[in-house]
């Protein structure tokens, strides 16, 4: 049964998501509730263990010696806690309920990851249409000559233009966030040199 | 843009000759803050490029929608006739939000394609079981049928409770899945007409949309131009697609 819903996972499979939701939510919000967090914030951290599990499923083969329900239960309440942490409040990590396994390192490092690409696609889509399709594009390798076309700009110059204006402004944009100083920050940087 | 970000952006690219990837390793070596900086710019452009997580993690997005209180799933379990009208909302938005998407994506695909990726048939022959069933048990069948993709069926029953709006905006939804696009932006100015109602931008919305599915460039582009000149929701967003069609 693991296994079925783990393949389906990987599949995407819309069935096995509600399962997933349907079966294994409950346990999960209610541990976070009970230890200081709320409704959203359970729907946050299930949400980024399923996730994790699927890209983690993208890169190796996953067997699991527990239930599918221990498993999720064991990242959620990792995912959890490192909040709490991060939160300064790791004390209100009170209460233990449900069975937990030892996960490995690869989880928090997925996660890490994971938030900067959140935070990075956030401000990806506040850019404009334009300059979404430009960065897309030259990025996917399509020629100036073609984003031109497609876009309907004048110049291949000013498509080269227009990308290094759209670059900045989205960095500028994610270094601005208070999220990217706050939360991620120097901290992040140091990390980012091991990858 | 500094000549170190210009430098960083030219490795990315890959337009550094030799001699320009020496000096931008040398530079790596021993500025710290531009090694930062290079990794950032690294790591935005492989998020970009991540198309796998953008998917799967719009997946979950709905499915987080779908599950929460606001949505179909749960509101079955819960308070089923408090809030059909919000669940169907947010299942209509990801319809229509995906049609936009294709119809920007591609600009020359015919109605007829797009129709075909976003209809799915209902099953024909469903009647009203009886012409004594109230408002409320109508809604609820028809939200039942209309979660199910059945908006031929469901569209039966929206019709039989008349002119009330939450009805008429599904029914315009409906409509809008069966291709009937007259009839669905009837039901929309039905709602705009009215004034004094919920649905009122939403229904602008989709008109502007219908006009595009439609392919009548000039309606679509006065529904939009009026919808980003006022204070309506969809403002901004009417204002991309005008910087596209336009």
């Amino acid at each position: 049964m693991p296994q079925e819903i783990l393949e389906g996972l990987r599949k995407k499979d819309g069935k096995i998501l509600d399962f997933i939701y349907e079966n294994h939510f409950y346990p999960i919000q209610s541990f976070v509730i009970r230890n200081s967090g709320t409704d959203e914030d359970a729907q946050d951290v299930f949400q980024d263990a399923i996730l994790i599990i699927f890209q983690k499923l993208g890169k190796e083969e996953v067997v699991l010696n527990c239930s599918f329900g221990t498993y999720i239960f064991s990242i959620c309440r990792l995912l959890w806690l490192k909040q709490l942490e991060t939160l300064k409040n790791r004390k209100a990590f009170i209460e233990e309920s449900g069975e937990a396994v030892e996960l490995d390192n690869s989880i928090e490092e997925t996660q890490n990851k994971n938030e900067r690409y959140k935070l990075y696609l956030e401000h990806f889509n506040k850019l404009s249409y334009n300059c979404q399709k430009i960065l897309e594009m030259f990025l996917a390798r399509v020629s100036l000559r073609e984003i031109a076309r497609i876009l309907g700009l004048k110049s291949e110059q000013y498509v080269k233009k227009r990308k290094h204006i759209c670059k900045e402004k989205l960095v500028d944009s994610i270094k601005n966030d208070m999220k990217f100083e706050n939360k991620i920050g120097k901290k992040y940087i140091s990390n980012l040199k091991k990858l | 843009m500094t000549n170190k970000n210009q430098l960083i952006e030219q490795f990315l690219d890959g337009e550094l000759k030799s001699k320009g990837i020496q000096l931008f390793l040398q530079q790596k070596e021993k500025d710290l803050e531009f090694a930062d900086e290079y990794f950032l710019r690294m790591e935005i452009n492989n998020a970009i490029q991540d198309k796998e997580f953008i998917e799967f993690s719009n997946i979950l997005d709905d499915k987080r929608k779908r599950f929460t209180k606001k949505s179909p799933y749960l509101m079955a379990r819960k308070e089923v006739l408090k809030s059909w009208h919000l669940a169907a909302a947010s299942f209509s938005l990801v319809v229509v939000a995906g049609g936009l998407w294709y119809i920007l994506s591609n600009k020359s695909a015919s109605t007829d394609k797009l129709v075909a990726k976003y209809y799915k048939p209902a099953h024909p022959g469903m009647q009203v079981r009886s012409a004594k069933m109230n408002t409320e048990e109508s809604m609820k069948e028809a939200f039942s049928l209309y979660r199910e993709n059945k908006f031929e069926s469901a569209l039966i029953y929206f019709n039989t409770i008349g002119n009330q709006i939450t009805a008429k905006f599904y029914s315009g939804i409906c409509y809008i899945e069966l291709g009937e696009y007259d009839k669905a932006v009837k039901s929309f100015n039905y709602i705009v007409e009215d004034n004094d109602n919920l649905f009122v931008e939403q229904s602008e919305w989709y008109v502007g949309i219908i006009h595009l599915m439609n392919n009548k460039n000039d309606e679509a582009i006065a529904q939009f131009k009026k919808i980003s000149a006022s204070n309506s929701y969809y403002a901004e967003q009417a204002k991309d697609i005008l910087s596209y069609i336009n």
